[in-house]
């Protein structure tokens, strides 16, 4: 299985990395927005999610429903192994493209 | 109480976003809302939910159609090259997205411009592809063609068919199916205020030729009988599906039963059968009812007489054997002495029926056209801008390895999504516009193919915009191709080294709108000027507050000894008109009411008789005075008119005064006549006082002393000549004709007509109204084919002018954008924020009067085709023309203004900090 992926699915790994044992949408979401530093849907947030599960860089398990989730349970996201791959060659692959790219440009 | 979020927002969240991510969102929302309602007040919650909630969905929307266009690709990729290259443009469609949702305003106007332009084309194509390109609805309906025949005496042509003619021409050429169709307008079987339904007279061969049969029923042996009879009791018909359908209640149980008119003067018609769903007659005028055979349509003059040609029979051989058919025929000589006709005239039948509006619908056709030239190069103007913006983003790309495919892909799919936006805009809106459209055509027109937004339209749509997205992304394009490293470097760099346009590019799509816009706004003010000129016709009467109500008089039902009695029906009609016209001046908000015998604003002229001034000749025969006659009279129009008539029309009078109630009650020998009469045959002299005759002269009639002169009046239609007329008393000439009442109210308008109809409307069966509306509706309904073009090419001028206006200010801005350090530095530099404003425009200038004068020349050609449609204006107008020009200048200056204006209000120090 390819383990390419976009920049957004990198921040949302990221996102879940950061967030540790409290990663669940709202978290994921609020970590994304800060490194991106602009508004980030929750529904873009939950579609990678959901891909990156399909794929299998993040597993899910059901937490506890509160009443200010209108009874629904929190799903909290973990990284897995190959997430966690996933996240550290992408990083890599970005770093190293960004210092070509200012290599070139500045000369 | 614990604030909730917005509930509207929610529901939308629920209806759109489902499954399982779906309910994550929501609840993830809702405990975050609680949050920020905690921090920021309810307020900016609430504010900030609905934005989560729209971009939500709008991100599971893309991503819903992205991985059913990745499924489909990723197959693809197997596939033959066309899948690899589909599958790679997929690929590029949400990089694509992300780029157009950074920049909303291009975006936004492109989508726009796309959809104005393909509605109006979409609409437009919808019914000229009714009216001039699809097949007609018959089986092999190009092997038809129709044959004028007639004779040419001193260069003019007049031709008269009659039945047993054909039959001789269908004995001499057995192998050409032949056949004809004749249609009677009214049928007397109209409701009020309900277009002509019409009565096609056809050969029994008919169907047969056109390769149509009836749905239901047919016609008998007996039902052919009866209608070669000259007067039968009832006429056996078939029925069109859609009169079935609205009149008849689709119930096949009416076939073989009587359906009485709403005219009891028209004989009934018994229902033979049914026509096919969607069958049109195959004539200038539509027709509801087709009855096989001559019946008392015999004289035929408007006949379609139509043949199908067999395979390797040309039209010119048909007409060369039709011909010399016509030839031996004419050397019989015609029982009643007419001329036999000796010349044929054998056109395709599509072109014979196109009618009077097809030059029309082809004008609008091209102004269409010219409309989506307009609109793509005006999207191409700001695609080439936006490649300048992207020139750092492209160049990046090719640095780092990106071919020239891969951009023009990227750029491909990128206005793609765009003109696929505008296209389903566009098309969403082309319903809408097209029952309008459909709406304004004249209600006489007879559409042989319906006009809808069918297969046919949706394929022209869609090519028409797979060209143009193609045409207009040319020169972005190549634009684009030139971004390479250099320009990673020099964009960052400043502004100040960007060309300051796209070039020549920029300059040839400005001149192209300008001049696109300079043709459809001079075709349209020419037009519309056209249609105020009409406006400004003086009628001869005041409209203000009038109904015109023609009314149907059949008072022998009530006496059967009238029957065929035209004196004693003359004058029953005057008496029972003057007790309908007593009772209806007692009604609440009737200030007056009057009645003519002449037909007003339905476009023909039906009249009684004329007068003539007195001629010497006669003088001594009337005991006159002779050099108070004239020589040489023209003669005028007898429209007999009741007490009223003159109170209720306002006639205007000029000289003298009008004849009295009591004259025209008692019938006075007084006339007033109208200033072309009195000009035409009392010139120098004064009109009033001499006399005039009725004609055909009538023992025991005096001859009328003038009364008074009243301004001309525009009788048949809004646009019809003034007519030179004569007003004489009802009581001694009325009762020829159906009268038309003239009502003034005191409020008049749509109240006043409907209560004027009730009020006929009581009045049956002698009397029943026909037509009912008030004046002004009428002169509007009485020009509808000038009042089509006028709309439309209207439309399509002020459509030319936005997307022109819309194409210049969007490139000025996109060039003032990359320019802000320019204009930053010669701020600095010294130079006043006038003169800045003043050189960006000039620099606009030079492709606008380029554009100006190639479209004052393209339109100087074009507008002859205008010539015959124009009222009381020459095609070279220079009003119209001046202000044509003026209105394209000042909205291309606005275009340039604008944006250069607002460039210039930057503030120097922050426009040179600027990348």
């Amino acid at each position: 299985m390819s383990s390419q992926i976009g920049v957004f699915e990198l921040l949302v790994l990221m996102g879940v990395s950061s967030a540790r044992k409290n990663a669940y949408g709202v978290s994921i979401r609020q970590a994304v927005e800060a490194s991106r530093g602009r508004d980030v849907s929750s529904g873009a947030v939950h579609t990678t999610l959901e891909r990156l599960a399909r794929r299998g860089f993040v597993a899910s398990r059901v937490g506890e429903a509160t009443p200010a989730r209108g009874g629904r349970p929190r799903r909290y996201y973990t990284l897995t192994r190959a997430g966690e791959l996933a996240m550290r060659n992408n990083y890599r692959a970005v770093q190293h493209l960004a210092g070509r790219l200012a290599g070139k440009v500045l000369s | 109480m614990t604030e909730m979020p917005p509930r509207v927002a929610q529901r939308l969240l629920v209806l759109l976003c489902r499954g399982e991510v779906g309910r994550d969102v929501a609840a993830d929302l809702a405990e975050e809302f609680a949050d920020v309602a905690r921090r920021h007040g309810i307020r900016a919650a609430r504010q900030w939910y609905r934005r989560q909630v729209v971009r939500s969905i709008r991100d599971r929307t893309f991503a819903a159609a992205a991985r059913v266009v990745g499924v489909s690709l990723r197959a693809g990729v197997r596939g033959p090259a066309v899948a690899v290259r589909l599958a790679r443009a997929g690929r590029d469609i949400g990089p694509a997205i992300r780029s157009l949702r950074r920049a909303p305003w291009y975006s936004a106007t492109v989508i726009a411009v796309v959809a104005l332009a393909l509605a109006l084309a979409t609409t437009v194509f919808a019914v000229v592809d009714g009216v001039l390109f699809k097949p007609l609805p018959y089986a092999d309906a190009d092997e038809l063609v129709a044959v004028e025949l007639g004779f040419f005496r001193d260069n003019v042509y007049s031709g008269r068919v009659l039945p047993e003619d054909i039959d001789v021409w269908q004995a001499a050429l057995p192998d050409v199916p032949m056949s004809s169709v004749r249609v009677l307008e009214t049928t007397g079987f109209e409701r009020v205020n309900e277009p002509d339904l019409g009565a096609a007279y056809v050969r029994p061969n008919l169907f047969e030729v056109l390769g149509v049969q009836p749905l239901l029923g047919g016609f008998s042996q007996e039902d052919l009988e009866l209608l070669e009879a000259v007067r039968p009791p009832v006429r056996p018909a078939l029925v069109t599906y859609e009169f079935w359908q609205s009149r008849l209640g689709g119930e096949v149980a009416v076939i073989g039963t009587e359906i009485e008119p709403e005219n009891p003067s028209y004989t009934p018609i018994r229902v033979a059968g049914v026509l096919p769903p969607g069958f049109t007659i195959p004539a200038k005028h539509d027709a509801q009812f087709v009855m096989a055979g001559g019946g008392h349509a015999r004289a035929i003059r408007d006949t379609t007489v139509l043949a199908r040609l067999p395979s390797g029979v040309s039209p010119e051989v048909f007409r060369e054997r039709l011909e010399s058919v016509l030839a031996r025929a004419a050397e019989v000589k015609d029982e009643r002495g007419g001329n036999k006709p000796d010349r044929a005239l054998v056109r395709p039948l599509d072109d014979a029926l196109e009618g009077r509006l097809g030059p029309v619908f082809r004008g609008l056709f091209a102004a269409a056209g010219l409309l989506a030239l307009i609109a793509c190069l005006n999207v191409s103007g700001l695609m080439t801008a936006r490649c300048f913006d992207r020139a750092r983003d492209i160049g990046l790309r090719r640095a780092i390895g990106a071919r020239a495919t891969d951009v023009i892909r990227l750029l491909l799919v990128e206005h793609g999504l765009l003109f696929a936006a505008g296209a389903g805009l566009g098309l969403a809106a082309s319903g809408p516009l097209l029952r309008f459209m459909v709406g304004i055509l004249p209600t006489d027109l007879h559409l042989l193919k319906s006009p809808e937004i069918d297969a046919r339209v949706i394929v022209f749509v869609t090519l028409a915009m797979i060209a143009s997205l193609f045409l207009a992304s040319v020169w972005p394009v190549r634009r684009a191709l030139r971004s390479g490293l250099q320009q990673v470097i020099t964009a960052g760099g400043g502004g100040a080294v960007t060309p300051r346009t796209a070039g020549f590019a920029s300059r040839s799509i400005t001149m192209g709108q300008v001049a696109g816009a300079v043709v459809l706004v001079v075709a349209g003010g020419l037009l519309v000027g056209s249609l105020l000129r009409v406006h400004a016709n003086e009628m001869g009467y005041d409209a203000d507050r009038v109904v015109i109500a023609e009314l149907g008089v059949a008072i022998w039902l009530d006496d059967e000894a009238l029957s065929g009695n035209w004196d004693a029906i003359r004058v029953r009609t005057r008496e029972r008109l003057a007790s309908f016209l007593e009772d209806l001046r007692a009604l609440p908000d009737v200030e007056a009411a009057g009645a003519a015998d002449v037909d007003v604003l339905v476009g023909s002229l039906t009249y009684s008789s004329r007068f003539d001034p007195v001629g010497r000749d006669a003088s001594a025969e009337h005991g006159l005075r002779p050099e108070s006659l004239m020589v040489g009279a023209s003669g005028g129009l007898n429209i007999p008119v009741t007490p009223g008539f003159f109170e209720a029309a306002r006639v205007k009078v000029i000289a003298g005064r009008l004849p009295t109630d009591e004259e025209l009650r008692i019938g006075a020998p007084v006339v007033a006549v109208s200033r072309s009469f009195a000009r035409r045959n009392f010139e120098g002299q004064r009109a009033v006082g001499q006399f005039v005759v009725h004609k055909p002269a009538r023992p025991n009639l005096p001859p009328f002393e003038i009364v008074g002169v009243v301004e001309d009046q525009r009788i048949a239609r809004w646009d019809a000549p003034a007519m030179s007329t004569v007003f004489t008393p009802y009581a001694r000439f009325g009762g020829a004709i159906d009268p038309v009442a003239f009502v003034r109210g005191v409020r008049g308008g749509r109240p006043l007509a409907d209560a004027v109809l009730r009020f006929a409307d009581r009045e049956r069966p002698t009397l029943r109204p026909v037509r009912v509306q008030t004046a002004a509706a009428m002169l509007g309904d009485s020009i509808p084919v000038r009042r089509l073009q006028s709309w439309l090419f209207g439309a399509f001028a002020v459509s030319g002018l936005v997307l022109a206006g819309v194409g210049l200010f969007g490139l000025v801005a996109m060039t003032m954008a990359r320019r802000t350090r320019e204009v930053g530095i010669r701020m600095a530099l010294g130079a006043t924020r006038d003169r800045l404003v003043a050189g960006l425009v000039r620099e606009q200038l030079t492709p606008v009067l380029l554009g100006l004068v190639a479209g004052v020349v393209l339109a100087a050609v074009l507008v002859r085709f205008l010539e015959s449609y124009l009222y009381e204006l020459s095609v070279y107008d220079a009003r119209v023309w001046g202000a044509a020009m003026t209105m394209v200048v000042a909205t291309a200056v606005m275009g340039a203004l604008i944006p250069s204006w607002r460039a210039s209000q930057v503030d120097p120090i922050r426009a040179l900090r600027v990348d």
